[in-house]
């Protein structure tokens, strides 16, 4: 069982999709000015990467690889218009909000990886892991970016009064600018810097240094 | 018209605004003229993808569509996602063709990042923007060339900061991903001075 | 029931449109047409529409050096092109100069076959014809490089000069490691490597430096040094290289088509005291260098720095201990980056870079005034080339073999 974990664990903290490897963020941020539309995302997320990657590893060795790619992107989208669907039948005031978010789950870049490289050379079990795990660190991130949005750009977290506004009372001025697009681009960079700074060794290395004539080790 | 030409240049950019294609913006911004390179085949793939899925929306897709064939009550809308993104990546195949038989420099520098715009959400996102806002064809057209345009000024805009910000002297973890966010997040406060330009 | 059946067909319709649409492209774009290619006012040859210069010329048995299999990152496949002026490929920018460019040359693996077409070719690169070879004797050197003999016609032995190389093919195969006969003393180092799989659908080729001594050559013999390629560590789920897993399996009496001897890496004709340098396999050339110059009378003052990570990955040691005792004029000096405990290493401890600089650079009256010969993985190069820079040494005092490995 510990073997089949890191599957889970690994993508959560070590190697999280978003901050990491630059993947998925394209409908990630959008739909974070607010806490329920992340959750909801996050779980619409969840939902179709976990699907798709059980369906692709199912199916992995009846592929034929010419069209792995389509085959790959129609098992995806089939599932995400399900999804829409649901979300449209059921909740349908956030299915309004998330706009066309949630049909751009396709395009995200995490599921078509996922699928590619792992689900189409690991068994279900594992693959579902992987897909869970990946899927799990990419809602965290929303989550947080959402969470820091939501409570200073409007006071409130999934709609409950957290802090006292100024307009009854309180001490409060909500951040009009969290609420704007700019606000989700500098904290996901502040994000990239905390997580950098506990783990030095994903900093990149800079592509210019300024040569010194002296500083190699001796033998 | 101009109104939807300015917004989807300025206020509404796919890349700033909405966070549509971030993922090719981050990987391919490294140079000034790749990224041009990439932005104008965005604007060509958008040009052409938005105004044919405007076509198939109107006269397959939507509700009551079907009326042309005596089928008024079907809505297949439901299908639109799968269908755009068979439009989008057949247009990506033939603008492959088009410029390793016409353009070829360009087609080896932009490499592999020409399929990739297959998955790009800035191609799909303009197609589902363009149903959520119910334009019609010709508005279609404006629309997805100018949401093109803005989204490769963004990118070459972008560029052109990245290659002065490789030399800077940046905190050791906002060096190249982190950096780029706040960047991307100081042009957007920018763009969205554009504001007041579109009601 | 009729919505389901009108989003069927519906769905159909789309995608058969759009595969005819795209098939109906290709063909007014890539139409199957012969194009002419002349070589040297030759007579021209047909090729196909869209295949690329360097391809077509190896179907018509004029062979280019092209180390890197055709991906544009070796240099070596030189032509130039007469006519019309072709914009240069992002490729080209990067392996040829400005003046090289305005002359009309091209790498030929970045030029696509869009109408006919005239190139300049040195003739002797025409001679250097594809021939057929025989494994005579194959054995391991240290766990990851294997030595291979081949026997090789006489013509093409007469036009080996030491420095030059080789291109082989390996043909379509398919086979696991643990297929691979490996000697005792390395099954450990194997263990981890016998789940892995060597195959390709399509004959492959790749360049080896000849290691020949001028013996080696009386006797019609080819030495090779193969370095088996495997996955880089952070990405091990690619497949080892297919040449060298190859040649890795081939045993003794297997034929093999090559071609050459390529490149233009060789000592110069000069009385300059020469320093070689090389890490890994890059010590064939450097090898087939070393025994040509030293066989030749009054020699200058010759040394050879050899890089290496640990006592088991040394070999040719004693030969080369023989020479320098045989030939007061040649040194030879090893550097290891990494010795175990048990190698019980005294001589030098560190990368060869830092070991030339402090036993040869350092207290040499004219470092300037040398010859360096380089041959080695790239990051050995870089940090050699470093050094040389920080004595003074001028770039063209420099030579060096990148082959990538």
């Amino acid at each position: 069982m510990r073997r089949l974990s890191h599957h889970l664990t690994d993508p959560l903290i070590r190697s999280n999709p978003v901050t990491l490897q630059i993947l998925g963020i394209c409908s990630a941020l959008a739909v974070t000015t607010a806490l329920a539309t992340a959750l909801t995302m996050a779980a619409a997320l969840i939902f179709v990467l976990c699907a798709s990657a059980a369906i692709i590893s199912a199916i992995r060795r009846h592929i034929p690889h010419a069209i792995r790619l389509i085959l790959q992107i129609t098992i995806i989208a089939t599932l995400v218009i399900v999804t829409d669907e649901v979300l449209r039948a059921y909740a349908f005031e956030i299915s309004q909000r998330l706009s066309i978010f949630v049909g751009l789950i396709v395009t995200n870049c995490i599921v078509l990886g996922r699928a590619e490289s792992f689900a189409m050379h690991h068994p279900v079990g594992p693959s579902v892991l992987d897909a869970l795990g990946n899927a799990l660190g990419y809602g965290l991130v929303l989550m947080i970016v959402a969470t820091i949005r939501e409570l200073f750009g409007t006071g409130r977290l999934l709609g409950v009064p957290m802090l006292p506004l100024a307009e009854q009372g309180g001490w409060f001025e909500p951040l009009r600018l969290m609420q704007l697009a700019p606000s989700a681009f500098f904290i996901i960079g502040l994000l990239v810097w905390a997580i950098r700074a506990v783990r030095p060794e994903q900093a990149e290395r800079p592509e210019h240094r300024l040569l010194s004539r002296r500083g190699e080790a001796r033998p | 018209m101009t109104e939807i030409l300015l917004a989807a240049i300025l206020t509404d950019n796919l890349a700033l605004s909405f966070f549509l294609g971030i993922c090719t913006f981050l990987a391919v911004s490294q140079r000034i003229s790749t990224a041009l390179g990439l932005g104008i085949a965005v604007i060509v793939v958008q040009g052409v993808t938005v105004p044919v899925n405007a076509l198939i929306h109107v006269y397959l897709l939507a509700p009551g569509a079907l009326h042309w064939i005596g089928l008024p009550e079907i809505d297949l809308s439901f299908l639109r996602i799968i269908v755009f993104i068979g439009v989008i990546a057949a247009m990506v195949q033939l603008m492959e063709l088009l410029l390793d038989r016409f353009v070829p420099v360009l087609h080896r520098a932009l490499g592999v990042f020409l399929p990739l715009i297959t998955v790009n959400c800035a191609i799909l996102g303009g197609s589902l923007f363009m149903v959520e806002r119910r334009y019609d064809p010709l508005e279609a057209v404006v629309w997805g060339i100018g949401s093109g345009i803005g989204w490769a000024l963004a990118i070459t805009a972008f560029a052109a900061i990245r290659e002065r910000l490789r030399h800077a002297d940046m905190p050791e973890g906002l060096r190249g991903l982190g950096g780029a966010f706040i960047v991307s997040g100081l042009m957007s406060l920018g763009f969205s001075g554009f504001g007041g330009m579109v009601q | 029931m009729t919505g389901l059946l009108a989003g069927v067909v519906l769905l159909v319709a789309v995608v058969l449109a759009l595969s005819a649409a795209l098939i109906l492209a290709r063909r007014r774009l890539v139409p199957d047409l012969p194009v002419a290619v002349t070589v040297n006012d030759r007579a021209p040859f047909e090729s196909r529409f869209g295949t690329d210069l360097l391809g077509a010329l190896a179907t018509h048995d004029i062979l280019l050096p092209a180390a890197c299999g055709g991906a544009g990152t070796c240099g070596q496949c030189r032509v130039r092109v007469r006519g019309e002026a072709i914009e240069p490929m992002p490729a080209e920018r990067a392996r040829l100069s400005r003046a090289e460019r305005r002359e009309g040359m091209h790498l030929a693996c970045q030029i696509r076959l869009r109408g006919p077409v005239e190139v300049e070719l040195p003739e002797a690169l025409l001679d250097a014809r594809g021939f057929d070879c025989t494994v005579l004797r194959a054995r391991f050197l240290t766990s990851l490089i294997r030595e291979i003999v081949l026997d090789a016609p006489p013509e093409v032995i007469a036009a080996v000069r030491a420095g030059a190389f080789v291109s082989l093919t390996a043909p379509p195969h398919e086979f696991g490691f643990d297929a691979i006969e490996v000697p005792e003393r390395f099954a450990d180092d194997w263990a981890e490597l016998r789940g892995l799989r060597a195959a390709t659908t399509a004959p492959v080729t790749r360049a080896y430096s000849i290691a020949s001594t001028p013996a080696d050559l009386a006797r019609g013999r080819l030495v090779l040094l193969i370095r088996l390629a495997l996955p880089p560590p952070d990405r091990p789920r690619l497949p080892p290289g297919a040449v060298s897993s190859w040649l890795f399996h081939v045993s003794e009496g297997v034929r093999i088509a090559a071609s050459g001897p390529h490149g233009d890496f060789r000592a110069q004709d000069s009385a300059r005291e020469m320093v070689l340098i090389g890490g890994g396999v890059g010590m064939a050339p450097l090898r087939a260098i070393i025994h040509d110059r030293l066989g030749q009378g009054a020699p200058p003052p010759i040394s050879f720095w050899y890089g290496a990570r640990r006592r088991d990955d040394l070999f040719y040691a004693e030969e080369f201990a023989t020479l320098a005792r045989q030939h007061p004029e040649f040194r030879f000096e090893v550097a290891l980056s990494d010795p175990r405990p048990g190698d019980r290493w005294e001589g030098w401890t560190g990368f060869v870079h830092a070991a030339l600089r402090e036993g040869f650079l350092r207290d040499h009256p004219e470092p300037e005034a040398c010859d360096y010969y380089l041959c080695g993985p790239p990051l050995m190069i870089a940090a050699v080339m470093g050094v040389l820079d920080e004595a003074g040494v001028p770039s063209n005092r420099i030579f060096f073999d990148d082959f990538g490995s």
